[in-house]
This record gives structure tokens, sequence and C-alpha cells, in this order.
């Protein structure tokens, strides 16, 4: 008989209940870096991944090859919800939706389930005799907090004597839900409190919020799934932190704050080659700010890119990047062949500090003489993408003449511009006999093309002025920035109108115009083809949920009605266009609509998505049909 | 080769023959409603010669679905290339059938038991005839002895093209047919089965018959094989007042055979009369594909009501989505884009689907000769849009125009677009599109 005095515990990532739920990248990574550090500190661990649609009974039929297949898992009705109210209900199988209701589900594996499994994972273990058993549980989204209570007290009741610790997004934007609502007595206390070999608190259950730095930077203990099991690709965290405040943004609070926190390179980068060996190919970027620390981020894919070992490798960043700071980054410029729009080599322009050679000796007088000292700017050559036909003739810092296939002389100048910064000009363009042109794209633009990212998600959210400033986020985009990158995007090879890009639209929040809301998403549908609509989700902890407390209280909002797939913010927003246009009926079942007509925008036919936008006669005569349309029917209904 | 009455090649037949009437595989653009496929004209000439012949009858169809209702479909066919004004437009053709070698290699193993003595090979229009060669020389090859014919639509209208085709004869005019009724029990012969790989009917394709009795006899017999759904392949199903379709109604509904009826084609709505598609409804109809009806160039508002009225407002139950759809003609000389457009959405509006059928000219009229001449008879398929470009509209823009209809047909939450009513994300999507550069 083994004797184990050691400490066990059972890491949950519970089931949710929603009415939607889109399964890829849901790996709880928190959890799995927190196994690591337990494992540490001298656990014995056992995870219960509810959510792992790789997951023997996730609900797939087969183990498909294809990589893009595993978005689901399995799902069962569980009620019915009443639209933007606190109504829900338990309703037969077959019972047929009013236009106002959407079924809630269950997704992954029901709670009735994981209490099966384990209770004989309880038998498994009589033997070991641990002394103690912890459940460590991880709560994502506020909105989700129910089955987080359901799988505590489930747990309670196959092990009466276990103690909870519950962290993760939802104890750390509401702790003060977590504390009262979730049929325990818990110590609440922050992340960096947590003290393993503290008895007095060990001996409660513990609702964490924050971050535990301690496991922040581990590795996720992916060996805890079945090898059968086990997903496929990874998470990569590389850094922490956000230096904006968007109102609608729990980022400062998620982080403690503002600050922005790389990993090292080094770091990183051995995460990522050792992932590789053990067979991930795919790694998903997830940031509160993927593009905070440009600088580190580039030295990563380049890293990547120079590393011959990391072919085949493929990265998603499925949280989407930022387009004003992607558009800040420095240029490369492209040197392409207009027939085939193909990228024969690449340059950028260096900027080097001379050496100090000044010998004030104070502070002051160092800083003006910092301020005089001169930058040297020069071309560089980056890369020849021919092996061999491009060739560098002449240089100097401030031109370069390449001869390209054998007769085709090409002179780069350095061009400085009004706003000071220095930029590369073609002087021959025209003289160019093989069709050639230069284009400067962000650098970063061009590196997560080089380095495999399959897919790029841009935060359109609204082509509105007004609307980005009442958000915080007049830095962001605007429509032309949002078309520089575009332009961008396509220089380096994405195809724009295939769904290779895609934007957010959001929706559902108070104040906003229907009208403003199709702008943008028929804007986003001609230029991307794809277009997601993204609903409005008040989160707990920001300006935002704090701006419309009242309301939420008026309505005895509890967090799981705070969920966008609900239209919270419906009897506001009807209110809000029942004054503006009284002439208008506006119902609940208008806006699950305008939800599925940015579905229906993205519809393909024969590999294209139709452009109901296009400046085409056909587009054209379509739309002024439509807007000038009379009802055939009215006189009959 | 012989062109040849029909009356005339009957005489030939004699009891002691063997006839294989064959459906052939096609080459098109697209091929819309392929399970519905079903040849009836050879199913007719089945009866007509198993009575008046009294030969063996079996049958080849190609285009037989499978199971799921698919049909092979392969990318071998030449490209149709059309240029109209110096614009060239290709569109890309696909055979459409189960392959050849596939299907004589079943007949290659019965012929030592079963040689026929005549094939008989159908055309449904004068534009399809590209795969006849091919199958002709086929046919020849495997079965030497036996004089191959070809009838339908290309030997009666395209005499001289069709002599090009190897046949041995060609029957230069259609069958009289009238009193006979298609032969669906040729699909249960031992050899037929066999050819088909063990496949048979999915579906019964009938004819209005004057005699009522007759069809329903028919339906009963295919019930017994387990076959649920029927369509009346007809022209107008409303014709004669609605006469012969109510008196088939009225049989059936004293049967009660619990059957699907699908109102696929024909249905001619200007002809319809008070009461009949409630009566339809009642019969065991479960779509209704309602044929675009014009008093000039607008749609006729008396015809759309009364289908409106008794299978959408009055109608208690709900045809399921996509069941109940419009037709929209496009291709046409006179077509406008403006028009084509505001028909699309009022026909959306009433029906919840739209099905654009594009035009094709109508046999030997000024149009179809006109097309023949300038771009060759298989330009005549709808599908490359033999008018465009002459009427001002690109086969571009078709293609275009096509993606948004498909766009407003497509089904979310069970509903096509439906932007229509004074609700206000109907009005904002209306003002927001209507902001956009319009050109015209
Ligand atoms: C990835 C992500 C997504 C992905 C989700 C993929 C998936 N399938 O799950 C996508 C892109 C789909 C997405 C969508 C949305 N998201 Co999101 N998303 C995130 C993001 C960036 C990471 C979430 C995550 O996995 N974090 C991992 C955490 C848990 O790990 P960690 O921090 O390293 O873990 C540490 C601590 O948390 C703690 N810890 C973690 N677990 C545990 C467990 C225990 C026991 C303990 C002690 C400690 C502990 O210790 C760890 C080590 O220090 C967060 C922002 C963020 N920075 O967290 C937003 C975030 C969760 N999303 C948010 C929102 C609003 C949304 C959307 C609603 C946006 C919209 N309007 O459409 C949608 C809704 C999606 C849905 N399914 O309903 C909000 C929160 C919403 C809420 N109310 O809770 C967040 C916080 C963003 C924000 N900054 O405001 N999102
Ligand atoms: S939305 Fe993005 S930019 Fe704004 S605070 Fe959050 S993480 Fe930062």
């Amino acid at each position: 008989m083994t004797i184990s005095r050691n400490k066990l515990a059972i890491l949950i990532n519970p089931p949710i209940y929603d009415t939607q739920y889109w399964a890829r990248w849901s790996m709880p990574h928190g959890l799995l870096k927190i196994a690591t550090w337990l494992r540490y500190e001298g656990y014995d661990l056992k995870l219960y991944d509810c959510l792992n649609p790789y997951g023997e009974g996730s609900g797939i039929p087969e183990r498909v090859a294809d990589f893009e297949s595993y978005d689901a898992v399995r799902k069962q009705k569980k009620s019915v919800v009443v639209l933007a109210s606190t109504e829900e209900r338990e309703e037969q199988m077959s019972y047929k939706l009013k236009p106002n209701e959407k079924w809630k589900y269950i997704f992954g594996l029901p709670p009735h389930e994981l209490e099966d499994q384990l209770t004989n994972y309880k038998n498994s273990i009589a033997r070991k005799k641990y002394k103690s058993v912890e459940f460590w549980i991880t709560s994502i989204m506020t909105y989700w907090w129910e089955s987080t209570r359901d799988v505590i007290e489930l747990a309670l009741r196959v092990f009466p004597e276990a103690k909870i610790r519950l962290g993760g997004i939802y104890p750390t934007l509401a702790p003060w839900h977590a504390e009262k609502k979730l049929g325990i007595d818990p110590l609440l206390m922050k992340g960096d409190k947590l003290d393993l070999n503290d008895e007095a608190q060990m001996d409660r259950h513990l609702v964490i919020y924050n971050e535990v730095p301690a496991a922040s930077n581990l590795d996720l203990a992916t060996d805890l799934y079945d090898d059968k099991e086990r997903p496929p690709y990874t998470i990569l965290t590389t850094s922490r932190g956000c230096p904006h405040i968007c109102s609608y943004c729990a980022s400062n609070v998620l982080n403690d704050g503002t600050k922005v926190r790389t990993r090292t390179f080094e770091d990183v980068i051995a995460e990522i080659k050792d992932k590789f060996r053990k067979n991930t190919r795919v790694f998903c970027f997830y940031e509160d700010n993927l593009l905070m620390k440009m600088q580190e981020f580039k030295r990563i894919l380049k890293a990547v890119l120079a590393d011959k070992s990391l072919q085949g490798i493929k990265i998603y960043a499925p949280e989407g990047i930022e387009i004003g700071v992607a558009l800040s980054d420095r240029k490369r410029y492209l040197l392409k062949m207009r027939s085939d729009k193909s990228i024969l080599a690449t340059l950028s322009i260096e900027t080097v500090e001379e050496q100090d050679t000044s010998s004030a000796i104070d502070i002051y007088e160092a800083f003006k003489e910092s301020k005089r000292r001169t930058k040297r700017t020069f071309i560089k050559f980056e890369e020849d993408l021919t092996h061999g036909a491009v060739v560098i003739k002449e240089q100097t810092d401030d031109h370069i003449v390449l001869v390209v296939g054998d007769d085709d002389k090409v002179v780069l100048r350095k061009a400085i511009k009004e706003n000071g910064r220095t930029d590369l000009i073609y002087e021959n363009e025209e003289q160019s006999s093989l069709g050639l042109y230069l284009v400067g794209v962000p650098e970063i633009v061009y590196l997560m093309r080089l380095a495999g990212f399959e897919k790029i998600y841009l935060p359109l959210e609204t082509i509105k002025k007004e609307t980005n400033a009442r958000w915080n986020r007049s830095w962001n985009s605007n429509l032309s920035r949002f078309e520089s990158l575009l332009a961008a995007l396509e220089e380096v090879g994405f195809d724009t109108r295939k769904q290779n890009i895609n934007a957010f639209v959001m929706f559902g929040l108070p104040g906003e115009d229907l009208e403003e809301i199709y702008d943008t998403a028929l804007y986003a549908s001609e230029r991307v083809g794809s277009v997601i609509p993204m609903l409005f989700t008040p989160v707990p902890s920001t300006d935002v949920y704090e701006q419309y407390r009242p309301y939420i209280e008026e309505h005895r909002f509890d967090l799981h009605h705070l969920n966008g797939k609900l239209f919270p913010f419906f009897p506001m927003l009807r209110d809000q266009m029942k004054m503006k246009y009284p002439e208008y009926e506006i119902e609940i079942a208008d806006y699950v609509r305008v939800e599925s007509f940015m579905q229906r925008i993205n519809s393909k036919i024969n590999g294209q998505s139709v452009n109901i936008y296009a400046d085409t006669k056909v587009a054209s005569t379509f739309r002024q049909t439509y807007s000038e349309y009379e009802s055939f029917i009215k006189e009959w209904v | 080769m012989e062109c040849i009455p029909s009356q005339s090649w009957l005489q030939k037949i004699t009891s002691e023959d063997k006839v294989l009437l064959i459906n052939p595989p096609i080459q098109e653009v697209r091929y819309a409603w392929i399970r519905w496929n079903q040849p009836t004209d050879l199913l007719i000439l089945s009866s007509k010669l198993k009575n008046e012949a009294g030969c063996k009858v079996e049958l080849l169809d190609f285009m037989l679905p499978t199971e799921s209702g698919r049909v092979p479909m392969r990318d071998l066919a030449k490209a149709k290339e059309v240029r109209t004004k110096n614009i060239k437009t290709t569109y890309k053709a696909r055979t459409y059938g189960l392959p050849l070698e596939e299907a004589t290699q079943q007949l290659t193993s019965i012929l030592p038991n079963w040689t026929p003595t005549h094939i008989v090979i159908t055309t449904m229009t004068t534009y399809w005839f590209e795969t006849l060669r091919p199958v002709i020389s086929y046919m020849k090859t495997i079965c030497p002895s036996a004089q191959v014919s070809i009838m339908g639509a290309y030997p009666v209208y395209e005499t001289d093209h069709a002599m090009r085709m190897n046949a041995d004869y060609l029957i230069t005019d259609y069958f009289d047919t009238a009193e006979y009724c298609p032969d669906f029990e040729v699909y249960s012969g031992e050899i037929t089965k066999f050819l088909h790989n063990g496949r048979t009917l999915l579906f019964g394709g009938l004819r209005l018959s004057d005699n009522s009795a007759n069809a329903i006899e028919q339906i009963k017999s295919l019930r017994r094989q387990n076959i649920r759904d029927f369509v009346f392949f007809e022209s107008n199903i409303f014709r004669e007042d609605c006469k012969p379709l109510l008196e088939m109604l009225t049989a059936l509904e004293k049967e009660k055979l619990s059957i699907n009826l699908h109102g696929l084609c024909g249905l001619e709505i200007r002809n319809a009369t008070e009461g009949i598609y409630t009566k339809m409804l009642q019969a065991g109809y479960r779509s209704f594909f309602l044929e675009y009806d014009l008093d000039n160039t607008e749609l006729n508002k008396d015809s759309y009501r009364r289908a409106y009225l008794e299978l959408v407002k009055h109608n208690s139950g709900r045809i399921s989505s996509g069941n109940l759809a419009g037709f929209i003609m496009i291709g046409t000389a006179e077509d406008e884009l403006e028009r084509l457009f505001r028909h699309t959405l009022n026909l959306l509006e009433m029906c919840g689907s739209i099905i654009p059928k594009p035009f094709t000219p109508t046999i030997n009229s000024e149009k179809y000769i006109e097309v023949k001449q300038k771009h060759g008879l298989d330009k005549l398929t709808p599908h490359v849009f033999p008018l465009a470009v002459d009427n001002g509209i690109t086969r571009e823009e078709y293609m275009e125009f096509y993606q948004h209809t498909s766009f407003l047909n497509e089904k979310r939450l069970g509903q096509s677009f439906d932007f229509f009513d004074n609700h206000y994300c109907s009005v904002a999507l209306k003002r927001s599109l209507g902001k956009k550069g319009m050109m015209i």
C-alpha cells in the first residue's frame, strides 16, 4: 500500500452556460501555469478541462485532421432565456423559441458527468491518503460565474473535506461577487499574498484575485492532458498589461495598473523551441495588447523566422492587433513587381546615435548635449528574395543603386518628409523596364506575414469618430488608418477579401444608432469581406460598467445577465431610439436580425464574399432600389 | 444515317426487338435541382413501345441520382467562351451524369445475355448535344449490331446539326404519346436495375393526364415502392382553369395516400383560380415555386396577391423555409437592373425566397436564330446569358447579380433577407445603404 502524505490539487476548467460558444483557443492557460507552480511546490495534480474540444467526450465525432475544425464542444440545452431581461426558465427540448428568446446551453462536460468522474476518481485514490485535497478552479468570463458555483458545489459534495481555491478573471474583476455568491465562506485575497505554507490560509476556502506572480511566467502543464486529448496548439503570453485605459476594457484591473511587463526574449524563444520540439506547430498569442512592446515582439518574430528548425510554425493572434500601434512601426520598404505583386527585395532606414564624445559635467549640460547629438540614418538593404537577381551597385548613406535582372537600374534615395521623418523614394520608377515599384509598410505587418500568421483580426469597432472618442480610444483607429493598414496588409500578401482579414465591429452599446452600426459593418465588409460582430459586454470593474451601474441595478441584472449575446442594454437603446425616431418600431428581435445581417454579409459565393457596398453598377443599383423600396405586400396584409 | 418521322421509325420496331433507351449525360455551366431530373419522354416512349410494338425495353439513365440526391459531376467539359461586342467571357462547364466508362462497364457485362437491337438516345433541349457523339461511338463500339437513334428536341429542330452525331436515325418529330403514362416499372426491371447498380427512382415525375384515375394508379404503385415525393412535369399545371389539377387533387384527397407534392415547375400563377393553392396545400403540396408573371414589364399584382393570401396570409401552417419561392427571369433582351432588383425584393418580401432563372430564346424564334448564328448552338444555354451585353448588362454583371441574390436568399435563423418592414432595423439599413454613392 502506498502511503502518501502529499497534497492533491484537482484543477478544474468548468463547463460554461451560454447561448453560443466558440471553443477554439480555449485552453485554460492561467490554470495550467498554476499547475506547474503547484507541482514545483510538491502537489500531486489532476486536471479536468471540461471545455477541451480535443477531449474524448468533447462531442466531436472523430479526430479530424484539420486543426480548424475544432471550434466547438458538445452542448446541451439548459434553459430558455428572455433577451434583455432576468427571465430564464426550463422548457421541453422541442420548445419553439419566440423571437425575443434564445436557448442557453451547457457547453462542455456537463456538471453531473463531472461529478461522476470525480466520484470515480475519489475511489481510485482512496488508498493514497492525501494530507489534503484542494480544488483549484479557474473562471474566465464574469458572466460564466454560475457554472463555477455549480462546480464548487459538486466538488464539495464529492470531497466534503476539500478546500476550494478559485482564481482567474471572474474573481479578479468581481471579487465582491465571488466572495458572496458561491455558497462558500471564503477568504478573499490578492494573488501575491497567497502562501502555500501558511496554515491559516490553507485551512480556508480561498477566492484569489489578480495574478499569482510566482506562476505568471511558468510553462503550461500540458502533460496533465492524456496523450490522446492534448490540444495540438499552445498559448503564448509574452507580455502583460497595457498603457491605455479604454473605458470598456479591464486590462488595467487585471494587471494591477497600466504598466507593461514583458518576459525576457530568451525565455520566450526557449518556450517556443521546446514546444516545437515536442511537436506543437500552432502557437496562439494571448496578450492584453500584442503590439504594445513592439520591439520585443518583432525580435521574437525575427528569431522565429531566422531559425530553420522552426519551419512550418503557424501563428495566430485571435485577440486582434491595434491599428494605430501597428501603423506607428518603422517602415520596411518592399521592392515589388507590378505584374505579379512579387516582392524582390526589402530595405529599411536604420538610425544609430553617434558615439557620446562630450565631456559635459552637469546633468543639464549633458541633456542639452544629447539633444544636439546627431543621429546617423542610413539605408539598409535587408534581403534579396530572388536568389541573386538583385545586386547592389552603389551605396551611400543617402542613396542606394540596385540592378535587378540584368539591366533594370533602381535608384532609391532617402528623403526627409514634412513631419521630419525619413522616407525612401524610388527616383527613377518610370524608367523601370520590369515594372517595379517601391512601397513602405509597417515592418511588423511584413514580419507577421513572413512568420506565418494565418489570419489577422482588426478591431475596427466603429467608423464614427465621436464614438471612438467616447470610448477613450481616439488614439486607435480612424478610417484613414484602417485603410492604410489594409493597404499594407495587401502589399505583404494577405488576401483581404478572402476572409484572411477579419474586422471586429462593436454593437449593442448605449448611445449607438443602428445606422452607424450598419455603416461600419458595410464598410468593413466592403474592405475585408469578413465582419465579426462583437456584442457589447459591460465588464465589471471598468468605467463603462460604473457608468451604467444605476441602470444595471435598476434592472436587477446579475453578472450572467451582462452578456453581450443577451443584449443587456436593449431597453435603454430602445428608449433612446424611440425618442429619436418615434415613428418606427423597435424590438429586441430587431437586434437579433442585425446580428444575423452581419453574418449574412460574410456569405461567400464562389469563394468570394458578396460586396453590396461596391462601386459597381450592380451593387449601386441594388442599394438604390433597396433604399427606395416600397413594400409590395403592405396593402394585402 | 436516315432522318425519319416518329411514325415510320415505330414501324421498324417489332416484338423481337430489344430497345435500350438512354438518358445521356450533359455538359453544362450550372445544373440546379439535379435531383429532380427524370426522362419522362423516355418513360412514356417505353409505355408506347411495350404496348404498340410489344418489344423489350430497358433504360440506361446517366442522370439517375444516388440516394442522397446527388449526380456525379466532373470538370472534364470544355469551357464555354462567349464573345459579344468584343467582351469575352469564359464559363467553366462540367459534365453531369454517370461517367461513361462506369455506365458501360455494367452494360458490357450483360451484353452476352442481352444485346439491344435498337438504342434510343433522348435530348431534352436543342443545345445539350455535346455528349452525344462520345456516347454514340461508345455504344457502337460495344454493341455494333444495334441501330442508334436520337430523339427529342435536338433532331426535331436541329436536324442538320444532328446529322454530325453519327447516329443511324434522327427522329424528326415527336411521338404521339397523348394516351400514355410514364413507365416507372422500367426502373425496377432486372436489367435496368443492374445497369444502375441497384439504384432506382427517388420520386415520381408525372403528367397531369386527362384521366386522373390513371395517374392515381401510378402514384399508388410508386407508393408501394416506397416513393413518397411527386412532381407534375407540366408547362402549366393551372391550364384549362385548373380543371385537370383540381380533378387530380380531389382524387388524391379521396385516396388519402399521404404523399408529398412539389410545385417545382409550371405554376403559371396568372391562370390560378381562387382557392386552388389552399386545395393544393390540403392535398399535400409542400413547395410552391411560382413562375415569373409579368403584366407588361411589371409584376402582375393580381396573380401574386392571390398566391400570397392563400399561401402566406391565410395559411395556418407554415411552408418551410425555402419552399415558397418566386422565380425571376434574368437575361432577357429587355432586362433592366433596377427592375430586376425591385422584382427580386418584391418576391423576396412575399415568398421569402427567390430563384433567378436565366433566359434562353424559344426555339426558332428570331433571337434563337440570331444567337445560333452569332455564337453557335451550344451557346443557347441560358447559363451563358446569350443575350447579355447586347441588352446593356454584361455577363460579369449577371454574375454579380447572382451573388446579390444568393446573399439575399441565404437563410439565417431560418430567414432570408427580411428588412422590409417599418422596424428601425430595416429603416436604418435603408438609410445606410442609401448613403453610399449611387450610379445609374
Ligand atoms: C483570449 C481572450 C479571448 C478569446 C477567448 C478564447 C476562448 N475560446 O476562450 C476571444 C478572442 C474569443 C475573446 C472573446 C471575448 N472576450 Co476576451 N479575452 C481574452 C483574454 C485576452 C485572455 C483570457 C485568458 O484566457 N486569460 C488567461 C488568464 C486566466 O491567465 P493568466 O492571467 O495568465 O492567469 C493568471 C491569473 O489570472 C491567475 N489565475 C488564473 N486562473 C487561476 C486559477 C486559480 C485557482 C488561481 C488561484 C489563479 C488563477 O493566475 C495566473 C497566473 O498569474 C482576456 C484578457 C486577459 N488579459 O485576460 C480577455 C477578456 C477575458 N475578454 C473579455 C471580453 C469582454 C470578451 C468578449 C465579450 C468581447 C466581445 N464583446 O465580444 C468576447 C466574448 C467571448 C465569449 N466567448 O463570450 C474581457 C472580460 C469579460 C468578462 N466580463 O469577464 C477580458 C478580461 C478583456 C478585457 N480586457 O476586458 N476573448
Ligand atoms: S482595449 Fe486594448 S488598448 Fe484598450 S486598454 Fe484594453 S488592452 Fe489596452
